[in-house]
Order: C-alpha cells, then sequence, then structure tokens
C-alpha cells in the first residue's frame, strides 16, 4: 500500500505562536496531535525559512531558535537513535545564518497555555533568493487563507461549497470554517500586516540603522541602572516605524552577538 | 422475484439505474492492480460507446479476451454518478457477453479542452495547439506502408505527444485538432489523430510559453510544465548508475552478464520530493539534468575517472539540491505511487523567478 506523506505546511512563526487550539484525538491515537492554527491550518508538519537567532548544543540535545521576523520557531533535536542526523544538522549551523527546516511539531501544555517546539527532520543552509522565495510564497498561501476567511464570515450562508465555486481549494474552505470555529474573534488584519510587514532584501541597510537605534536606545535610557525597559523601548522602536516582531528579532540578534543583555526580566544592558 | 431488465441506449442512461442491459462497443479498456489492507486486486475500466454516446464504465470482474474495438453485452449492471459523471457499474452481479461479428458505430462526442483538462473520462476531444518535435516512421499495417507522424502538442497549459497516421504534422504549425482519441500509455496521455479526425491551420488565441504550476494543481499526467520548491527528501538509492555500453542495462556489478567484455559507462539517477506548500511531488533525474550541477562535463564522468565513485556522486546531489530551493522543469507521469514529475532541466531558484512568481501570485488578490 502507499502511504500518503503527511503535509507540510508552510507558515509563518507568528501564526504558530498564536495557536490555542490541539485538536481533539482518540486517546489509543498516539501520534502527535494536529495543532489548530488561527488560519485553521491543521499542521503536524511545518516547513520555515529564517535567521539562526540562539543556539545552545549540548550533548545530548541541541536547541536552535529561528526567526523569521513575524516570530520564532524552537528547535531542539535529541541525541537519540531518530534525532542524531537531525542534531547533526542543527550542530553545523551557527549564529545568523539563514536556514530552512522541515520538522514535526511537538507541544505541551503549561497552566492552560501550549508551547510549540519543533523536532527538524532537514535544516540547510539556504541564501538570501530561497528565503525571499519562501516568505512571497508563504505569505501567499496565508493571504489566500485570510481571504477565505473574511469571504466565508462576509455571508450567513457562506458553504465550503460557495468558497470552492469562488476559486479557493477544498482544503483553504475547510480551513476557512475551522478558523472562524475556533478563532471567532482572531485579528486578521493584524496578521496580514504583521506579514506584509517583512524586511524585503533592499530593506538591509535599515535593519543596520534599527539595530544601532536599539543599541544607542538601551545606553542612554539606562536610567535607574538596572537596565532598559523593554516597555519604554518598544514605544520608542514604534515610533521610529520598527514593529514590534522586528524588535524581538533585533534584541534576540543582539543578545546572541554579546552586544546586549537580559539583566532581568525583559531589562536590558549594552555590554 | 424476477427483475425487470432495462435495455437501454448510453445517452438514456442516468445515475440510480440498476439491472442495465447495454450493448456497446468498447472504446478503450484498462487494467488496474491495487494493494491495500486486504491484499490485492484487480479491476478494470474504459469506455463504452453506441451510436448515442460513450460512458465510462468501470468493472470488477471482465473476460480478459475482450479488446479495445469489440461489441460486448453488458448485463445486469448499473448507473452511478462519480465525480459530477455518470458511470457504469460491472459487479459480480452482471455478465459481459462478447457479441463477435456486431458493429457498433460509436457517436464521438467532444468538447474543446485544454491539455491541462484531458483525462480519460472523454475519449475523443478537440485541442488546439503548437506542433513541434516532428518526426516520422514507416510502419506496415495490414500489410499496407503506413506513414507515422509523432510530435509535441503544447498550449498554454501544458503538452501531450501526437500520434498521426499518414497525415502530415508540420513543425512548429499552430492547429485545432477535432476529435482526436485519447490513450494512456507508460502512464502519460497522448492523442492520436484517425481517419475520422480534422486538423486544421488556425491562428493562436494563446501564447505558449513557461506553464508555472502548484503543486496540488497537478491532478492527471502532463507534459513540459513548471514547478518550484524546496527538495526535502532525496532517494538514498540516487546517484551514480552503472551500464553496460553495449546494451545499457544497468549493472549492479562492474560486468554486465551478457557483454562480459563490454566496457561500462557511468550515468546518473536521482530522485526526490519537492514541496511547494501546496503540495509535494515526487520528481525523477537522469544525468542530462544534474551532470552539470555536479561540475562535470560528459568527458570527464567516465569510468577513467578515478575521483567518480558512488559516494561521491550521492553526496555532490545531497549537497547541491537536498534543502535548496529549485525550479524544475519536466513531464508528469502516472505510476503505482501516485504521480512524479520527470524532469528535462532544473535550476536553482533565482531573483527573476521570485519576481515571476510574485506577479503571477499577486494577481490573485487583484
Amino acid at each position: 500500500m502507499v502511504r500518503k506523506r503527511e503535509f507540510t505546511n508552510w507558515i509563518f512563526g507568528r501564526e504558530l505562536r498564536d495557536s490555542r487550539i490541539l485538536e481533539e484525538r482518540p486517546e489509543e491515537d498516539r501520534a502527535k496531535p494536529y495543532v489548530i492554527t488561527p488560519l485553521g491550518t491543521r499542521v503536524r508538519r511545518v516547513l520555515f525559512c529564517g535567521v539562526v537567532t540562539q543556539k545552545n548544543s549540548e550533548e545530548n540535545m541541541t536547541k536552535v531558535t529561528v526567526s523569521d521576523g513575524t516570530g520564532n520557531f524552537y528547535l531542539s533535536a535529541f541525541n537519540n537513535d531518530f534525532g542524531i542526523r537531525a542534531k547533526e544538522m542543527m550542530d553545523s549551523l551557527e549564529i545568523n545564518e539563514q536556514v530552512m527546516v522541515m520538522g514535526r511539531v511537538s507541544t505541551y501544555k503549561n497552566d492552560d497555555k501550549i508551547y510549540f517546539t519543533v523536532n527538524p527532520e532537514i535544516a540547510s543552509r539556504i541564501d538570501r533568493t530561497e528565503m525571499e522565495y519562501w516568505r512571497a510564497r508563504t505569505q501567499h498561501l496565508a493571504r489566500r487563507k485570510i481571504y477565505a476567511i473574511k469571504a466565508a464570515a462576509a455571508r450567513q450562508d457562506a458553504t465550503p461549497d460557495t468558497l470552492i465555486s469562488s476559486g479557493y481549494t477544498a482544503s483553504e474552505a475547510e480551513d476557512a470554517f475551522r478558523s472562524l470555529k475556533s478563532y471567532p474573534d482572531y485579528d486578521l488584519q493584524d496578521f496580514e500586516a504583521a506579514i506584509l510587514a517583512q524586511m524585503q532584501p533592499a530593506e538591509k541597510e535599515s535593519q543596520e540603522s534599527a539595530k544601532e537605534f536599539v543599541l544607542n536606545y538601551i545606553k542612554s535610557n539606562d536610567t535607574d541602572g538596572r537596565g532598559c525597559r523593554y516597555e519604554d523601548l518598544l514605544t520608542a522602536a514604534q515610533n521610529a516605524s520598527i514593529s514590534q516582531n522586528e524588535l524581538d528579532v533585533l534584541l534576540n540578534t543582539l543578545g546572541s552577538q554579546g552586544e546586549i543583555f537580559e539583566v532581568s526580566l525583559k531589562r536590558y544592558k549594552v555590554i | 422475484m424476477s427483475e425487470t431488465v432495462q435495455r437501454v441506449k448510453i445517452s438514456d442512461l442516468h445515475a440510480g439505474m440498476q439491472n442495465v442491459d447495454i450493448v456497446g462497443s468498447v472504446v478503450s479498456l484498462q487494467k488496474k492492480e491495487l494493494k491495500n489492507d486486504r491484499g490485492e486486486s484487480v479491476y478494470y475500466y474504459g469506455i463504452l460507446g453506441d451510436e448515442t454516446g460513450t460512458i465510462s464504465f468501470t468493472a470488477w470482474m471482465f473476460p480478459s479476451t475482450v479488446r479495445s474495438g469489440d461489441t460486448i453485452e453488458i448485463k445486469r449492471a448499473s448507473v452511478k454518478e462519480y465525480k459530477g459523471v455518470n458511470r457504469l457499474y460491472v459487479d459480480s452481479n452482471s455478465e459481459v457477453i462478447m457479441r463477435p461479428g456486431e458493429t457498433v458505430q460509436v457517436k464521438r462526442s467532444y468538447s474543446q479542452i485544454k491539455i491541462k483538462d484531458i483525462s480519460m473520462t472523454q475519449p475523443y476531444v478537440t485541442l488546439e495547439g503548437r506542433i513541434s518535435n516532428v518526426k516520422q516512421k514507416e510502419l506496415e499495417r495490414d500489410g499496407k506502408k503506413t506513414q507515422m507522424y509523432y510530435a509535441d502538442l503544447d498550449d498554454d497549459t501544458g503538452r501531450i505527444r501526437v500520434s498521426s497516421f499518414d497525415r502530415p504534422l508540420k513543425e512548429d504549425g499552430f492547429v485545432r485538432i477535432e476529435g482526436a482519441k485519447v490513450s494512456e500509455y507508460n502512464g502519460r496521455f497522448r492523442i492520436t489523430i484517425g481517419s475520422r479526425t480534422s486538423v486544421a491551420e488556425i491562428k493562436p488565441s494563446f501564447k505558449v510559453g513557461e506553464r508555472v504550476y502548484d503543486i496540488r494543481e497537478i491532478s492527471s499526467p502532463i507534459g513540459g510544465i513548471t514547478v518550484s520548491g524546496f527538495v526535502v527528501s532525496m532517494g538514498e538509492k540516487s546517484g551514480l548508475v552503472i551500464r553496460c555500453s553495449a546494451c545499457n542495462q544497468r549493472l549492479d556489478d562492474i560486468h554486465c552478464p551478457d557483454h562480459p567484455e563490454a566496457p561500462i559507462s557511468y550515468d546518473i539517477f536521482a530522485y526526490f520530493n519537492i514541496d511547494d506548500g501546496t503540495g509535494n511531488i515526487q520528481c525523477t533525474g537522469g544525468k542530462n539534468v544534474f551532470l552539470k550541477e555536479l561540475g562535470f562535463t560528459d568527458e570527464q564522468f567516465t569510468p577513467a575517472n578515478k575521483a567518480i565513485t558512488r559516494r561521491s556522486v550521492f553526496s555532490g546531489l545531497q549537497e547541491k539540491i537536498l534543502g535548496k530551493a529549485i525550479v524544475a522543469n519536466g513531464d508528469v507521469s502516472r505510476n503505482q505511487a501516485g504521480l512524479s514529475l520527470r524532469l528535462s532541466s532544473f535550476s536553482h531558484v533565482d531573483e527573476e523567478f521570485v519576481k515571476k512568481l510574485m506577479t503571477h501570485m499577486e494577481a490573485d488578490f487583484q
């Protein structure tokens, strides 16, 4: 019998980060549960691209954080029979490298909050064009889903068939109704703005100046000696047209590069 | 209790009919082997025609002597709707009887479609496209010499192979082919221009260019398409292939059992999966596709070059394509595992392709 390969979802970190629901399944089913994302996507295997912002390599486990500009993916690979190749791939990655990762999403719950890690099956260094390619396709897939959700919400008599007849695929139609059921109040506009506001290659220079801005602000706003407050930094960054996601990525990057450190929760100092 | 048998013509068939008795000509016949949890089984499918039209059928048992063109009578068949189209079902309760000596004139009904929409549910079609790669061959048919012409037909959605008996095909000509017969061979569709097919030159209303598909759009064999995606897995048996230079057989050893004295030659075979976020498809490719990528010329890629080993070719392929975003051009065929893209060329995703893709995708939101 030919086994169908599990579908791979190309999604942004933000979509996974905002997910709050795991699909219910029979108790005897020992497979990892599907995550239901705010766009209604059923996710178990993901493919994403981003920049390595953190890495912690130990003998038994390697942890890597990859940021795609909208959110972070937390990867972990173990030194066991199933994970040794993945661990080797992760060990070979360096901070600030651009990577493509395909892997399975693991979930755990703590205080009713769901946390996600990705167990990589493949991780590969990529170049800027490949990153742009992934971003363009993933944006396109996400936007089609957003439009399908909006179309489903706009008409009371909308059904999956009416969406399909408007040009959406069967799975987009299914996802749209799943999204409306599972995340009726999700802010789609904010999500769309976040994925469209990502850095384009031509804007690389502005990233450098944003980095400078953040460093200077932290340096000159450590007013009480306990470190610059994240809230203050965020307000200033947003005034300088740096989004919260971009700021989070910059803070991660600067931390990994040893330029700043987090003195206490959400307080930063320049080294 | 005896059940009423309905002798009907194809044009009168409708979904839900039971105990149908029908006489028709077998327009096409295929056999499919199924393997699933419950074991192996075989079923037959094809097209039956009479003077009122054609209908697809599925049969769980069928006489092995029946061939395309034979006239048969099917008793106690049923009609159900499948994918929005009526289909005739022949089950263990049905009977198929050969009617040798009888002929049924099949009414051909065909609509104009694009190459991407070709399927075996429409046995005759009308297509418009550009003819290229014309080749000619002499055949003997019923003791008579016949000229056979083979070519590719391209439209804006794909490419298909065309065969024409005795009617020359003009290189680079745009044509309208009415009533071409569709068949499936080696997992690929092709059309045949027969005596009842008309071919006319036309001024095209479409452009033949690059045909970029999302993987989820590919649902049947189609030629001459482009897909892109990340290579997410590569088959472990990909790599160097050793062949006998006399018979071109693939060898496990370095000696051909049939031509032990013949020198060996080197070839490449790679199979891998690419994923574009809408789905994935298996791709295969050979030396013509990967040699340059591995940094060799034909002259260098020979057994005399000691730097070439199975391991070095496999690692080279892995390094160059696994985890990379590629643009793949080729023909899709159907095999036991599903659809597979045989590469004619590939390249790495570049800025120009990304720009083109973005323009193409942005059209969705206009």
